[in-house]
């Protein structure tokens, strides 16, 4: 068994960095929880920070973490061994602090997948308690707020399907006894692109469970060079605000409620879906489930962007990320490409009905 | 954006499909400006069509392509019926250039943009090139083979049947327009395809028709090498006909004794060559023979006839050429019994005196469209005798119109009692019924030479004192000279006023059924003329019913075709009196479309700026704004990339996108409508600041901005 906090691949950077450090205490969040969407954008601001702080030159990746994590969704990373995946994942549940005190949640928990894990190594294990005299569970790693799943491909489906239920229905059952995850439950799942000697490959079905599925590229020249200059040097820890589980919970709730989403907005996006569907470079195209999780994610990017209403920019910064991995395209195109060019006509119609236009 | 599903080699090969296409149509009937026009016209529209063809949307391509077609033709229109300033050749050229390159432009961009949006409605684009190079052969329908010529001279010096070269034609054209249909993705793939469907062909050809097929795989070079020697045909053509010219001129100078002028050259050396191109203005009258007059000659010298060069004998016979504008000359002829016909005349050999259909009474001389081909090109007004000749019986013919210098000059007759003893003898015999009259007298002495006469070429010339005597007292074996005078001198021996008048006598029956006439060097003839009290002259031609000359070979009728649309190309050559009415003012027509177009845009521009019911009226008004300066959104860009697009420009546009797009998917709100009213104005103004002077004149001339904007 995988110890749940293992070395990451990335040692985590150095707290003394101080880039962003007087802007912190202005984003302060509010003590007694979201009361507007202000308040929210103010909480995401606040984890933001905390996570550049840790992780550099990721700041669009960030940006799409947060949107998920409020989302109620999970995400797919695809990086290349070494990208700061642990450090992003890491810092983020290290941020979130447990208000309700439960003892057997942790903040933040990684799993490393390998081909001789088993489920229960996962979700949890019944255990004979000498002390009562009878059998008691052992919760797993998957019981905590942000959960790393490192290189999912790695391991049997079995233990794959085990995770993809709790990621679903926010639950494990073992021994016929369900056990309720916490209402934050966030799964960070990495793969390596390239390496896919003796992987087990996520089949279609399990990859749409997951809301995003983001490439890494490569951080840019200036943020490798920091990287290098801020490398081993002892951090600092700073003053930085966390942001409570409760509030979290608390968003999610209020941008389900308080973002609008036109009926033009929604019919957009199903044209979108249908248009890829009919595409006939596309075997498979996207489910309703991942209309109904885009739904969401939209809501969320319009509050981080400042707005209180889904607009076509969000669903344009959003398309790739949501339907490429849910479509089986034909050999030889490129997916994102073919996204882009189905957007065209319905966002170009949205674009016009809004100034009254057909 | 590249459209990443045609291949750079693939459009160029589809692009050269359609400029061949283009070529096969325009070639014919374009200048090469022209034909340079029309070409980057279809080039640029395969281009654009090509790298831009994903942003393009059909609907709206295929207005913008008919636009152009139509603002090529309204072009063709300014430039031809508008007077400018510079030269007309200019406007010409300029005309079918820009016509030219705008309206292929426009139908290739207009095909290729709907061929894009429904594979279906790439058969639209297959048609044209089969069309376009079908419309070439279209004389060959009706199985006349022959047509082109170049073509099947090609053909036949190579061994091969015109029919086979023009299948196989066929063929490749079909298969160079199933290239565009099927839009294939790799251009060696088309290359292969087309190969084996041209071998194919050949082998269908081959075992089908069973003909020698030789030189056959030349056939796509042949198509090039024989427009060359088309252009060498045609020089040729041109050089014999000068030198032709040049012999018959001879002939028909006014100098010259009349010896030289006859029925033709026989059966000669060479074929015929055509000296003059007739266009006719109206539909001919139902005669067997058209007379186009040159001269006369009326005045008796010894035993022949001269022409008078004092020009008083006969006025109504043009000799000279009217520089430049009309001759009207005076007609003796009777309204009553004539009727005016228009015709146009293009001369391919020189000519002392203008040939004339008919009695003609006013010529006026035209601009030559082609002086490379034409001597010269002049209308003609003629007046046709509405009655045959056989319903004037009663008419006298006793000169006694004329005064009594012409009278006498009409009659006079050499010293030879013979010819008014043998009148005498013929008019005799007539129907004494009609004893006495002139026309029956004259009917008597035609129908006795046609009778007795003997048509040969062999007599070469009137030889001797008393040429005329000779023919008529003697063997009577001659030629048109020789009847026309001996008619002459026997109609004055009876008192009828008689010339002879020299020309070309055209057979109707040879015509094809095109409105074009094609004279011959061997039409030229020599023929009697009488004159009728209240009719005026009247041709009596003499056709001896005995003749030791083969028949006439047939003329070809293509040639007919070809001359009469080289010389249709001149925009007078059209000019007639039929016509007249259907000329509509296409200038003024043009200027006032293109005016009232202006007027509409400029009044909805207007409309659109100052609608403010509604915030998105508002915003919508201020896109205007941005469409006119050129910054309209781009289609399926989304308003926020736009408004981040043009941050620079108009930094207000941002929030004014976003206040809009809050009231559009958001829901009615007060305040944001009026934060959108003060945005939309300082937006504006910052769009004002930020253009140059010259690019906010264009943008308030813009008249079709709005029509951009999204």
């Amino acid at each position: 068994m995988t110890p749940p906090d293992s070395e990451p691949l990335v040692t985590p950077l150095s707290p003394t960095d101080v880039r962003t450090a007087p802007a912190i205490a202005a984003v302060a969040p509010a003590p007694a929880g979201p009361a507007s969407l202000d308040d929210v954008r103010r909480l995401a601001q606040t984890l933001r920070e905390r996570m550049r702080d840790q992780v550099m030159g990721r700041d669009d990746i960030i940006e799409l973490v947060l949107v998920a994590l409020f989302a109620d969704g999970h995400v797919l990373l695809e990086d290349y061994p070494g990208s700061g995946k642990t450090t992003l994942a890491k810092s983020l549940g290290h941020s979130i602090v447990d208000d309700l005190h439960h003892d057997e949640i942790a903040d933040f928990r990684r799993i490393q997948f390998t081909p001789d894990l088993l489920p229960s190594d996962v979700t949890g294990v019944m255990i004979f308690d000498t002390a009562t005299n009878g059998f008691s569970f052992r919760r797993g790693p998957v019981f905590a707020y942000v959960v790393l799943v490192d290189e999912i491909n790695r391991t049997s489906p079995k233990v794959q399907s085990a995770l993809l239920e709790a990621m679903a229905e926010k639950q494990v059952t073992v021994d016929n006894t369900t056990h309720r995850l916490d209402d934050l439950f966030f799964v960070l799942a990495t793969q390596n692109p390239l390496d896919s000697v003796g992987t087990y490959p996520l089949p279609m079905a399990q990859l749409d469970r997951f809301l995003f599925k983001l490439s890494m590229k490569h951080i840019d020249r200036a943020s490798e060079l920091e990287v290098l200059r801020t490398w081993g040097t002892p951090r600092t820890p700073r003053e930085l605000p966390k942001v409570t589980r409760g509030h979290v919970v608390a968003s999610r709730g209020l941008i389900r409620s308080q973002v609008a989403v036109d009926e033009r907005v929604q019919e957009c996006l199903v044209d979108i879906a249908r248009l890829l569907r009919a595409d006939k470079r596309v075997r498979q195209g996207v489910s309703t489930r991942c209309l109904v999780q885009a739904i969401p994610a939209l809501q969320t990017l319009a509050v981080l962007r400042g707005r209180d209403y889904v607009s076509s920019a969000d669903l344009e910064s959003l398309a790739p990320v949501l339907f490429a991995h849910r479509l089986d395209c034909a050999p030889g195109v490129q997916v994102d490409a073919l996204i882009t060019e189905t957007l065209r006509a319905p966002i170009e119609r949205l674009s016009r009905q809004t100034i009254g236009g057909a | 954006m590249t459209n990443s599903e045609v291949r750079p080699s693939v459009a160029v090969l589809q692009g050269v499909v359609l400029v061949a296409g283009a070529l096969f149509f325009l070639v014919p009937i374009s200048t090469p400006l022209g034909l340079l026009a029309a070409v980057s016209g279809i080039a640029g529209a395969c281009w654009v069509t090509w790298k831009h063809g994903a942003r393009i949307r059909s609907g709206r391509g295929a207005v913008v392509g008919l636009g152009a077609v139509l603002l090529g033709w309204l072009v063709e229109r300014l430039f031809t019926s508008v007077a400018w300033p510079w030269s007309p050749e200019a406007s010409l050229v300029l005309a079918d250039a820009l016509s030219l390159g705008l309206i292929a432009g426009g139908v290739v961009f207009t095909v290729r943009v709907l061929a894009k949006k429904a594979r279906a409605l790439a058969a639209v684009e297959f048609a044209l090139v089969v069309g376009a190079v079908a419309h070439a052969f279209a004389a060959h329908r009706h199985e006349r083979i022959h047509q082109p010529r170049v073509l099947a001279d090609f053909a036949w010096t190579n061994g091969v049947d015109p029919q086979t070269l023009l299948a196989a034609l066929g063929v490749v054209v079909v298969v160079m327009a199933a290239l565009l249909l099927l839009r294939v993705r790799s251009a060696s793939r088309a290359v292969a395809a087309l190969l084996i469907v041209v071998l194919l062909g050949l082998l269908a050809l081959q075992l089908g028709g069973g003909r020698p097929v030789k030189k056959l795989e030349d056939d796509e070079l042949g198509l090039s090498k024989d427009d060359g020697d088309e252009k060498a045909d045609a020089k040729d053509g041109e050089g014999k006909g000068s030198e032709g010219g040049g012999g018959k001129g001879d002939g028909s100078n006014k100098d010259g004794k009349g010896e030289g002028k006859g029925d033709g050259n026989g059966g000669g050396s060479g074929p015929p060559q055509p000296v003059a191109v007739v266009l006719l203005q109206d539909e001919l009258p139902d005669t067997p023979v058209l007379y186009f007059r040159q001269a006369v000659r009326s005045k008796q010298v010894g035993d022949s006839l001269v022409q008078d060069t004092s020009g008083q004998l006969d006025p109504d016979v043009p000799v000279t050429v009217p520089a430049g504008g009309t001759l009207t000359l005076p007609s003796p002829q009777s309204p009553d019994l004539h009727k005016p016909f228009d015709t146009t005349m293009f001369l391919l050999v020189d000519h002392a005196q203008l040939p004339a259909l008919g009695h003609p009474d006013q010529l006026t001389m035209l601009e030559n469209p082609d002086p490379r081909r034409f001597v010269a090109a002049y209308s003609v007004r003629s007046n046709l005798l509405v009655r045959p000749p056989e319903r004037l019986f009663g008419r006298e013919a006793n000169g006694a119109g004329f005064d009594e210098a012409r009278r006498a000059a009409y009659l006079a007759l050499p010293d030879d009692p013979r010819y008014r003893e043998l009148s005498d003898r013929i008019v005799r015999d007539v129907d004494p019924r009609f004893v006495g009259d002139d026309v029956m007298k004259a009917f008597a002495i035609k129908q006795f030479l046609e009778k007795e006469g003997f048509y040969s070429l062999a007599q070469k010339q009137l030889v001797g004192e008393t040429p005329t005597a000779n023919f008529l007292f003697g063997e009577m074996k001659g030629y048109c000279v020789h009847f026309a005078h001996a008619a002459t001198f026997l109609f004055r021996s009876q008192g009828i006023p008689a010339r002879v008048a020299l020309g070309y006598a055209v057979q109707t029956n040879r015509r094809g059924a095109g409105s074009s006439v094609l004279i011959y060097g061997n039409d030229a003839h020599a023929w009697p003329e009488v004159y009728l009290e209240g009719v005026g002259w009247v041709t009596f031609d003499i056709y001896p019913e005995r003749s030791d000359e083969p028949p006439r070979p047939p003329m070809e009728q293509e040639l007919e075709v070809v001359y009469g649309e080289l010389a249709r190309k001149d925009a007078t050559g059209g000019r007639g009196a039929p016509l007249k009415p259907l000329e509509l003012p296409w200038g003024p027509i043009a200027l006032g479309l293109v005016a009232s177009t202006l007027v509409a845009a400029y009044a909805i521009k207007l409309g659109r700026r100052l609608a403010r019911s509604s915030p998105a009226k508002v915003y919508r008004a201020v896109l205007d704004h941005l469409s006119d300066a050129g910054q309209a959104r781009h289609f399926g860009e989304s308003r926020e990339r736009h408004a981040q697009r043009l941050s620079s420009l108009a930094p207000s546009f941002a929030p004014l996108t976003d206040a809009h797009l809050r009231l559009a998917l958001k829901g009615p709100d007060t305040a944001a409508a009026q934060t959108v009213e003060q945005l939309a104005r300082a937006t504006v103004a910052e769009l004002r600041a930020a253009l140059p002077l010259r690019q906010r004149l264009v943008a308030a001339l813009n008249p079709i901005g709005w029509w951009f904007t999204r």
